[in-house]
């Protein structure tokens, strides 16, 4: 008989568990507490976005697009509609475009206060909750301001956006946006230097330069791990070349590293919306924000044009096939936090298990994005 | 663009997207060859494989390889095109580790089998799914759902 010990076995998390940020269920095969082999089941929150666009109006599929990823609902917009915009070849409107890019880094912040306040949530950390989602309040509280909606925004359109800024608003943008150093300093203090947290995210899920280019990772957690890749510097879209803004980047890739490169992105973001409302105020009387183009009638040419933008997760691709008609043949997402699944694996193979969700939850992936 | 792809392969056809992407079209038994020129010849030196798309144009499927430079800021997308009545191509996972799932997701909803590829089930859908949904001829037949009972 040649009957050994099987000394691993099978651990199942998800799909219902509070730190897999949606629906996600993890395979593990443990040796004690290594990890000696994970797989995911991914799926659960497909809503076939890709199959929906064959069946509508480019119009119809508008307020669909924000659900892609339902954390940062404008940046799908601009990728789907930059794709209709290239094609058609529009000119926005000088007014658009800052408004476009205020929204869309303001959506950036409220996006990466939320990955901070459930970051830390998994690691076991329950105050900061409460601080992040006061200031994604008032985010949100100016997104209700502009758009009448505090997550699925539906306010870009075709040639623009669909209302113009108050000077009112902008004030309360502006207060938002002076205060907001002082509150990233009380996360810092709470976070930053506590040993807990940097014990459990030093030195954790390190991604190397080469394993996040093989794996097609993008946004900070290639920043991370010693690139400098950024769509916003490199093929500005949008007014994006005019905005003077750093890239924040680091060469350890660890967890720690990915959540500094996050804080220092809010702050970069804060710079670029604080240049657009200067911009805006100035030009306060123009009150152009769109083409007056009949939405209904918008019909997209014949032939590929793919529209990509720089998502607070990594880069949103939208690949657009258009035939003629008003109704497009084919639509294709590229979203970030699916290759940012699927480095994992690799990562944790030897490590803790202790250690996954924090590894997990320092990639910021989000499920509605990897299932689409 | 500083590579000169045709003198090692045969290009069938080359454009310009409106995006301003160049596109290649080159036969779908060359595409791991390609693939690994570009990702290790120095001059190209495209390390990134950013995304991978099929859609449905007639009767063939166009699978699209969008590749990225880091270091010269490039861009190209391969296309090779497989005909939907016999759907079968070389996996390119052993060249860029991404394209895995790319790959699993494109066999989900197009039904496209990627030979080589180290595991290659259904992503998306559940596994007892039938059909691929992104056919422009998928008719969802499901006995179970409720608008097909008899």
């Amino acid at each position: 008989m040649n009957k050994t010990l099987k000394n691993t076995f099978q651990l199942n998390i998800g799909p219902q568990h509070p730190s897999t940020h949606g629906v996600l269920r993890c395979i593990e095969e443990l040796d004690g507490e290594r990890i000696k082999s994970l797989d995911f089941v991914v799926g659960y929150l497909h809503r076939g976005m890709e199959k929906m666009a064959e069946n509508m109006t480019c119009l119809q599929y508008l307020p669909v697009v924000d659900r892609v990823d339902y954390l940062s609902g404008f940046f799908c917009s601009q990728a789907y509609l930059s794709a209709i915009e290239t094609s058609l070849n529009f000119e926005l409107p000088k007014k658009a475009q800052y408004i476009r890019v205020l929204t869309m880094e303001l959506n950036r912040i409220s996006s990466h206060l939320l990955w901070l306040a459930s970051f830390l949530m998994d690691l076991g950390a329950t105050s900061p909750y409460f601080y992040c989602f006061r200031e994604r309040e008032s985010i949100l509280d100016i997104f209700e301001n502009i758009t009448g909606a505090r997550m699925m925004y539906n306010y870009y359109t075709f040639g623009g956006v669909k209302s113009d800024i108050s000077a009112e608003i902008l004030d309360k943008i502006a207060e938002f946006l002076d205060e907001f150093p002082s509150h990233v300093k009380e996360y810092e203090n709470i976070i930053t230097n506590n040993p807990i947290f940097l014990d459990r995210t030093k030195e954790i899920g390190v991604i190397s330069l080469k394993q996040a280019q093989n794996f097609g990772l993008t946004g900070v957690n290639l920043r991370a791990s010693g690139s400098k890749a950024d769509l916003r510097k490199d093929k500005p879209y949008l007014i994006y070349s005019e905005l003077d803004f750093d890239v924040p980047f680091s060469i350890y890739g660890d967890a720690y590293t990915r959540y500094q490169m996050r804080i220092r992105e809010m702050l970069e973001s804060r710079k670029i919306a604080l240049q657009c409302i200067e911009w805006l105020r100035k030009n306060i009387s123009d009150d152009k924000v769109n083409l007056n183009i009949n939405s209904k009638t918008v019909k997209i040419d014949e032939g590929l044009t793919i529209g990509s933008v720089e998502a607070p997760r990594g880069e949103i691709m939208c690949w657009l096939w258009g035939n003629g008609t008003n109704t497009p043949e084919r639509v294709k997402w590229r979203t970030p936090s699916f290759y940012a699944l699927q480095v994992l694996p690799e990562i944790m193979k030897g490590k803790m298990y202790s250690d996954l969700m924090s590894a997990f939850g320092s990639l910021d992936v989000i499920m509605p994005e990897v299932d689409r | 663009m500083n590579f000169d792809l045709s003198s090692n392969f045969n290009i069938l056809k080359s454009e310009t997207l409106k995006s301003g992407q160049t596109r290649f079209f080159v036969s779908k038994d060359d595409i791991v060859n390609v693939l690994t020129f570009l990702k290790n010849v120095p001059e190209c030196d495209f390390n990134v494989l950013k995304s991978v798309s099929c859609a449905q144009i007639h009767d063939n499927f166009e699978i699209s390889y969008y590749l990225y430079s880091s270091k010269n800021l490039d861009e190209v997308i391969i296309l090779v095109s497989v005909p939907v009545n016999c759907p079968e191509i070389l996996s390119v996972v052993d060249v860029f580790k991404s394209a895995n799932w790319d790959e699993r997701e494109i066999y989900d909803l197009f039904g496209v089998k990627f030979i080589n590829h180290p595991n290659l089930k259904r992503i998306l859908l559940p596994e007892e799914w039938q059909g691929h949904p992104l056919r422009k001829d998928y008719i969802n037949e499901d006995k179970r759902l409720r608008w097909n009972y008899e």
